[in-house]
Formats: structure tokens, C-alpha cells, sequence
């Protein structure tokens, strides 16, 4: 029987050790029992990188003799470069099954030994099949020797390949490299059935009978390798064919007939599974490529737009800032301009008067007070209403509230720059502060007498500090 | 399996005359050669096709004609490279006729590569346009063809239950149709009519279908296209073999066998037909007990359907290899497109971020002097 050898030659568990070696052990009788080992170990185990390796090539193997072609290609269909080394040597040898063509190796493998070996014993094979080799054994012996130190498990399929060609192109030359393959192999069934077809091929049927019955003809007949059934009937049915045996003729005829059309359904559907996940994989490969383009193009718009929003909120704010430095100087400018001119229309004795208690009146904090009135000052200034607004009107050139606002405004400038610890007031408070009711109207009027917004004012004013 | 190729063969001759009259003349000449000369008519068309003044219509008619000859020419890549070209200018012209007929031809070539569920997928859709309010009901040629054709397609998958309702449908409509092509196609849809009863051993019924699938030339106006009759004379003549085989009556069996061979001598080799006879002998020599002869004729037929697997399978790779060459051009067109469009947005960004920029930079200058003034007075 075919004997496994561990593949990752790394000290395991010994139970899961067994376990692998026990699957690998049924692989060619008992594909079936070989997933069940594989599923157990998946199950109860906690396996490294080489060991799922090791686990889903025996399980691609175990699909493909069991003639689940379509299970096993869907394991394969990842590109080379994502899969193992000896899982690549299982894929070629199944596409090569199904006579797809590969395409050669990637870098990545150029220099892998099993991946070396397995392309030398490929190539012999073809020389083989198409006659292109005078003399087979110094190749064959070639072979041999690097068999003896390769992974045999790796190199099984193609060897198996080069041993029914060998066998049946010349089986005088390649005798002596199909016994000691069979010795390597200790057990594998598959060798010796094919080394049965060479025996009644060359008519060595006493041997042929020999060997036909040490094979294990129950576990033959039982097993899930569809692939190993249909050879072991076909080489009753060789053998039926030189005895001359009609009737286990015609039983092992019938029985390889049905098995064939079997096989040939599987390939064909198979061959059809590969063409779609060929397909798919081009089809896939365009629309990430797709996707990704997308992608950069998008953030690219993005990033765009982000900066360009960010640069015009920025280019904003300087704006509105112009605009409000623009207001201020203009004011300021105004304001000067007031303070060099100012008209002498009032008679001289009530209006000095007037104006110096309004002079104290502009010095204390009483504008402030949000009662205030033209009827309250003017009863507080001992005058009437009438002589209080002209004198405002005529010296201050403004209303009664746009002068009390005027001097609020101020006032809160004045504690604003003289007292820092208002400058991080809240504006309502500031508004509350200065005698104004509503926190919108004293940004108004802020606005209006300054040209720019409290915020502003206060900003520039650290700026200034600063 | 090139039992599907003759169907095509037959049928789906086109459409309106080309508005240019030199161009319009090529193709009316082509069109007339598809069936006489099919290499003639491939080369007439491929230089309308290759003229880039041509339009739509005429791109589309050239195409249609190139996907028809190469199929008769038994070029399945090229089919399948005209074939998928002419398709997307019907689906981009909105002619679901045209369509149909394409998917129809795709179908039967992606069939005799043996890619059976692809076949299933462009039968299906010709199928569901056939079902479209765009489709007349009196377009009966078209629709026999694609029920024959979905037919074959469950035939070759082993269902011939199924292959039997496609084989009735098609029959029906082509019963229906004044086509002349329709009288050849039906023989077609009637012998394998006969071979799916025989896969279900109803003998009797496969019996009636072979003989009306039988062709009488003296009665038929129709001119068949070359060795057709003979072919199909063999193909009923196996379905009698096949029918005595079924009856125990191997050597009856063997005795047409033999004779087709012995007509098919001097005629171009073909695998459908003469791999099925091997087989049949072979079971047939196993049933008289000839062991020796049995090992023989299972011998050559084996080594037949091998070269037959092996040419298949060469198609398959190329068609493989020439879907890769189109996955990479068709990757390298996004990546151009993409590059360029990547570019200009790049360059398109760049120019308002500058620009704005610039004009920030010169606002933030002016903002700073204003705002120096303003702290001066305030």
C-alpha cells in the first residue's frame, strides 16, 4: 500500500501526526475516508499555515479520485501565485487531466525542486508519448535517482504518468525503472495495476495472473477512486481479452464501459467548471481594476473638492474681515473728521451749561442703565426734553438713543480694553453689561459704531496685544 | 457533435439592403455566397468590415456575415470573436432579431466546443428575447431554431427527456414557417428527434421520426447545400443500427455500419458520425462474442474520440488563451481610460486650486495692511 510521508518534515502532535498519516495512507483506496480523517483533523485541531497546507492538498486529492473534478477545481481556481508550491503541482496535474493547458511557472517557482522535478518528469513523459526519445532508460534512470530523494507524494501523479508511458513504449528498457518505482511506491496499487497491463501487454500473463491476484480485489471493487476502479476492471478486461474468457470479458467490458461514461461526464462538466472560473477570474480581475480606477478618481474629486471648499471658507473669512477693517477705518475717519468740526448753533449760557452736565453725564457709567430716557436724563440734567435733544442733536449730530448707544458701545470698549478679563465674556453677557436688552441688538449697534462685529473687535484687540 | 454546425448552416440569412450601393453591393454578394462559398463570402465581408466608412447597419450585416461563414468554415474562435462584436452592435442598435440569431450561432459553437453550460447561457437568453413583445409571432424559422438548438444542448447534457419538448417545439414551428430553409431544418430537428427516443429505447417511435427525417430529392425543390443528403442519410442509417443493436440484432447492426463506412469512404472524415459507428461495432462485435474484433474496432474508436477530446481541447485552450488576451486589453483600456480621466481631473483641480489661491493670497495681504491700519486707530 502506498506509504505517506509527511511533506513539512515539523515536529507535530503525535495523535494529529497519525491522523495525517492515516489520510494520506487511504488516499488512493479510500478517498472517501481520507475527507472524513481531513475533517475530523480540521475539526479538533489547531493546525499552523503548513498543516492547512498539507490538509487542503490531500483534500483536493482525495476530491479528484473521487471524481468530484468540479469540488476539487473550485480549491485550485486562486491564481499560482496564492497557492502553495505542491498545491500548483496538484492543479497542473488535474488541468493536465482534463487537457488544459497551463501557462509556465512564475519566478516564484523557478527555483522550487519539487516544482524542478515535477516539469523534468513532465517533459520526459512528452518525449515519451511523442517518440522523441531513441533510448529511455539513461532518462529513466535519471528519474530514479532524484525519486529516491524527492517528495514521492509531490512527485506521485507525474511519475505516475511516466510510468504507464515508459511501461508502454518500451517496457524492455523500462523494466528495471518500473520495479524500483513500484519499490519506492511500497503498496500503491495504482503502480502495480499499470504494471499488470505492461505484463499482459508483453504476454507475461503467469505474472499478470500473479499480480492480479495479490491485488486487493474486494477493496478494488469498493473503492471511491472511480479513477483506480475503472484501470483495475480495464486490466481484467486486457487480461479476460488474452485468456480468451468470454464471459469475465464481457462482465469487466461492461462494467469499464459504464465507469468510462462516468469519468467522461465528470471531465466534461469539469472542463466547462474551469471555463466559467477562468471567466470569472478575467471578469473579476477587470472589475476590481474598475472598482480600484474608480476609487482614485473619487478621492482624487475629493480631496479636490475638500481643499477647494477649504481654501474658499478661508478665502471668505479674509473677506469679511476686509470688509469689516474697511467699516472700522471708515468710521474712525469719520469720527475724526466730527471731533475738527463741530457747529456753534446753541445760545451760548444754556448750552454751556447743558453741555458741561452732559460732559459728567458721559463721564459716569449712567448710560448704562437700560431704564434710560430722553424725559429720565432730562429730568436728571435739570432741563427740559425739548433743549436736551436739540443740544445732542446739534453737538453730538445724532439722535437721543443713537447717542446713548454711542456712549454704551463705549463704555464697553473702554472695559474692554482696559480689563482683558472681557474680552472672553460671552457677547450676551458683554450686551447685558453695557445696558442693552437683546444680544443681537447690541451686535447692531456694536457694527454700526465700530464697523465691525464684537468678536472681531476683541480678536483684534489680542491681535494687538499680541 | 458537428451535427449542430449544418443547423446554422442553413438558416439565418439576413436582412435590408446597405443604403451605400457600393458597400450595399459587397454585402449582397456576400450574402448570396454564404452558402456556395463560404471563404469568398468570409473575405467580401471582411473588407466592409475593415472599411471604416461604413455604418452601423452595414458594421453589423458585415459582422453578421463573418460570424455566419465562420462558422460554416468550422472556425469556432473566430465565430465567437465576430459573434460577441456583432452583439453588442445589435444590442446597441436594439435589434432583437439580429440579436437572436447571433446568440443562437454563439450557443451552437460554445456547443461544439463542448462548453455546454455557456451554450446554455446564450440559448437562454435568445430564449427569453424569443418570449419579448419585440419578436413576432410569425418569426417561426428563428424560434425552431433556437428550441432545435436548445434541444441538441439537453441532448448532448444526457437529458433527452427534456432534448424531446425542445425537439417537438421546434418541429412545430417550423411547420409553421414558409421559410424554404425550414423544410431542411426540420429533417435536422427530426433525426434527432429519433436518436433522443432511441437513447429512451422507444424503437417504434424513433423509427417513424428517422424515416421523416429522411430526405426524398426528386420531390424536394429545394437545392440542399453540398453532401448534405449524404450525411444525413448516414445519420438515419445509424439510427437504424443503432435501433437493431438495441434488439439484439448485433449483426444486422454491423452489416448498415459497415455499409456507411464503405459510402463514406471517399468523403471528408467526420468525427460525430464515424466515432459513433467504431463505438457501436465494437459493442456490437462484443455482443457476437468476437473478442479479438471487439478489441480492434474499441481501439480505433478510443484512439479517435481521444483525437477528437485532444482538438477539442486545443480549441478550448486558445479560446482560454484569446480570453485572456481580450481580459488584458480590455485591462489596459480601463487603465488608459482611467489614467487620462485621472489627469485631467488632477490638472482640472490643480488650475482652481491655484487660481483661488492666488487670489487668497492676495486677499490675505490686503486683509493684513487693513487690519494693521485698524489696530493703529483703534
Amino acid at each position: 500500500m502506498f506509504f505517506f510521508i509527511c511533506i513539512f518534515g515539523k515536529a507535530i502532535d503525535p495523535e494529529k501526526k497519525q491522523l495525517f498519516q492515516k489520510a494520506g495512507y487511504d488516499l488512493p483506496l479510500m478517498p472517501d475516508k481520507t475527507l472524513e480523517t481531513l475533517d475530523y483533523i480540521e475539526k479538533n485541531f489547531v493546525l499552523d499555515t503548513d498543516e492547512k497546507e498539507k490538509l487542503d492538498y490531500l483534500k483536493i486529492k482525495s476530491l479528484f479520485c473521487q471524481n468530484n473534478l468540479n469540488e476539487a477545481l473550485k480549491k485550485i481556481a486562486d491564481k499560482d501565485e496564492n497557492l502553495s508550491t505542491n498545491i500548483v503541482i496538484l492543479k497542473r496535474n488535474i488541468l493536465g487531466y482534463l487537457s488544459i493547458q497551463t501557462l509556465s511557472f512564475t519566478k516564484k517557482y523557478e527555483s522550487n525542486n519539487d516544482i524542478i522535478f515535477s516539469e523534468q518528469i513532465k517533459n520526459l513523459t512528452d518525449k515519451v508519448n511523442q517518440n522523441k526519445i531513441k533510448n529511455i532508460s539513461g532518462p529513466l534512470s535519471a528519474i530514479l535517482k532524484k525519486a529516491t530523494t524527492c517528495n514521492l507524494l509531490l512527485a506521485r501523479e507525474n511519475l505516475l504518468l511516466l510510468f504507464e508511458s515508459a511501461g508502454l513504449k518500451d517496457f524492455k528498457s523500462s523494466d528495471y525503472f518500473l520495479k524500483e518505482i513500484q519499490k519506492l511506491y511500497n503498496n500503491d496499487v495504482e503502480f502495480q495495476i499499470f504494471y499488470g497491463h505492461f505484463l499482459i501487454e508483453n504476454n507475461k500473463l503467469d505474472e499478470a495472473k500473479a499480480l492480479i491476484g495479490s491485488l486487493p480485489k474486494e477493496s478494488l471493487e469498493q473503492t471511491a477512486n472511480i479513477n483506480l476502479k475503472y484501470e483495475y476492471y480495464d486490466l481484467l478486461v486486457d487480461y479476460y481479452s488474452k485468456t480468451g474468457s468470454y464471459g469475465n470479458y464481457k462482465e469487466y467490458s461492461d462494467k469499464t464501459e459504464s465507469i468510462l461514461k462516468l469519468l467522461d461526464q465528470a471531465k466534461f462538466s469539469a472542463k466547462n467548471k474551469w471555463f466559467n472560473i477562468v471567466e470569472n477570474n478575467y471578469k473579476d480581475e477587470e472589475k476590481s481594476l474598475l472598482e480600484s480606477r474608480k476609487s482614485i478618481l473619487f478621492y482624487i474629486i475629493a480631496a479636490g473638492s475638500i481643499i477647494i471648499i477649504l481654501i474658499l471658507i478661508r478665502f471668505l473669512q479674509i473677506s469679511t474681515q476686509i470688509k469689516e477693517y474697511r467699516n472700522f477705518i471708515s468710521k474712525i475717519n469719520i469720527l475724526k473728521e466730527k471731533k475738527t468740526s463741530q457747529p456753534q448753533t446753541i445760545p451760548e449760557k444754556t448750552e454751556s451749561l447743558l453741555l458741561e452736565k452732559l460732559q459728567n453725564f458721559e463721564k459716569s457709567e449712567d448710560c448704562i442703565d437700560p431704564n434710560i430716557s430722553l424725559q429720565n436724563l432730562a429730568k436728571k440734567l435739570e432741563t427740559n426734553t425739548k433743549y436736551l435733544s436739540e443740544a445732542i442733536n446739534t453737538h453730538k449730530q445724532k439722535n437721543f438713543n443713537a447717542y446713548i448707544n454711542e456712549l454704551r458701545i463705549n463704555y464697553i470698549i473702554n472695559k474692554l480694553k482696559e480689563k482683558s478679563i472681557y474680552r472672553s465674556y460671552k457677547i450676551k453677557y458683554l450686551a447685558e453689561e453695557s445696558g442693552f436688552s437683546t444680544h443681537s441688538a447690541f451686535t447692531a449697534v456694536f457694527k454700526s459704531v465700530t464697523g465691525m462685529s464684537p468678536a472681531s473687535y476683541i480678536q483684534l484687540l489680542k491681535e494687538k496685544e499680541v | 457533435m458537428k451535427r449542430f454546425i449544418l443547423i446554422t448552416m442553413l438558416l439565418f440569412g439576413f436582412f435590408g439592403i446597405a443604403n451605400e450601393p457600393a458597400v450595399a453591393g459587397i454585402l449582397d454578394k456576400a450574402q448570396k455566397l454564404m452558402l456556395q462559398n463560404p471563404a469568398e463570402a468570409f473575405r467580401l465581408a471582411k473588407t466592409v468590415y475593415d472599411n471604416k466608412d461604413v455604418n452601423h447597419e452595414q458594421k453589423l450585416q458585415s459582422l453578421f456575415i463573418l460570424t455566419n461563414t465562420s462558422n460554416m468554415l468550422q472556425k469556432p474562435l473566430e465565430v465567437i470573436k465576430f459573434g460577441n462584436k456583432a452583439l453588442e452592435i445589435a444590442d446597441y442598435n436594439g435589434d432583437a432579431i439580429t440579436k437572436i440569431k447571433i446568440l443562437g450561432i454563439l450557443g451552437n459553437t460554445y456547443q461544439s466546443l463542448q462548453l455546454n453550460e455557456k451554450t446554455r447561457v446564450y440559448l437562454d437568453q435568445a430564449e427569453v428575447l424569443l418570449s419579448s413583445p419585440k419578436i413576432s409571432d410569425s418569426l417561426y424559422m428563428i424560434k425552431g431554431n433556437i428550441f432545435y438548438l436548445k434541444g441538441m444542448n439537453y441532448f448532448y447534457s444526457l437529458d433527452s427527456g427534456i432534448a424531446l419538448s425542445y425537439f417537438n417545439k421546434a418541429i412545430n414551428q417550423y411547420l409553421q414557417s414558409k421559410n424554404p430553409l425550414a423544410e431542411i431544418n426540420i429533417k435536422l430537428a427530426y433525426l434527432n428527434k429519433g436518436f433522443a427516443l432511441i437513447q429512451q429505447k422507444q424503437t417504434k417511435l424513433a423509427i417513424e421520426n428517422l424515416n421523416l427525417a429522411s430526405i426524398n430529392t426528386m420531390e424536394s425543390a429545394n437545392h440542399y447545400p453540398p453532401q448534405y443528403v449524404e450525411l444525413q442519410q448516414a445519420f438515419i442509417e445509424l439510427g437504424k443500427a443503432k435501433i437493431l443493436a438495441l434488439e439484439n440484432k448485433p449483426d444486422l447492426s454491423n452489416n448498415i455500419l459497415f455499409e456507411i463506412l464503405k459510402q463514406r469512404k471517399n468523403q471528408a472524415p467526420r468525427d460525430d458520425i464515424e466515432n459513433e459507428i467504431y463505438e457501436l461495432i465494437s459493442k456490437n462485435f462484443l455482443q457476437l462474442k468476437d473478442i479479438e474484433k471487439h478489441d480492434y474496432y474499441e481501439y480505433i474508436y478510443k484512439k479517435r474520440v481521444a483525437e477528437s477530446n485532444s482538438e477539442s481541447a486545443k480549441l478550448v485552450n486558445q479560446l482560454i488563451l484569446q480570453e485572456g488576451a481580450d481580459s488584458t486589453s480590455e485591462k489596459l483600456s480601463i487603465n488608459k481610460k482611467y489614467v487620462f480621466l485621472i489627469g485631467l481631473t488632477v490638472t482640472f483641480f490643480s488650475i482652481i486650486i491655484i487660481f483661488i489661491l492666488f487670489k487668497t493670497v492676495k486677499k490675505e495681504k490686503i486683509r493684513r495692511t487693513l487690519r494693521k491700519e485698524a489696530t493703529k486707530n483703534i
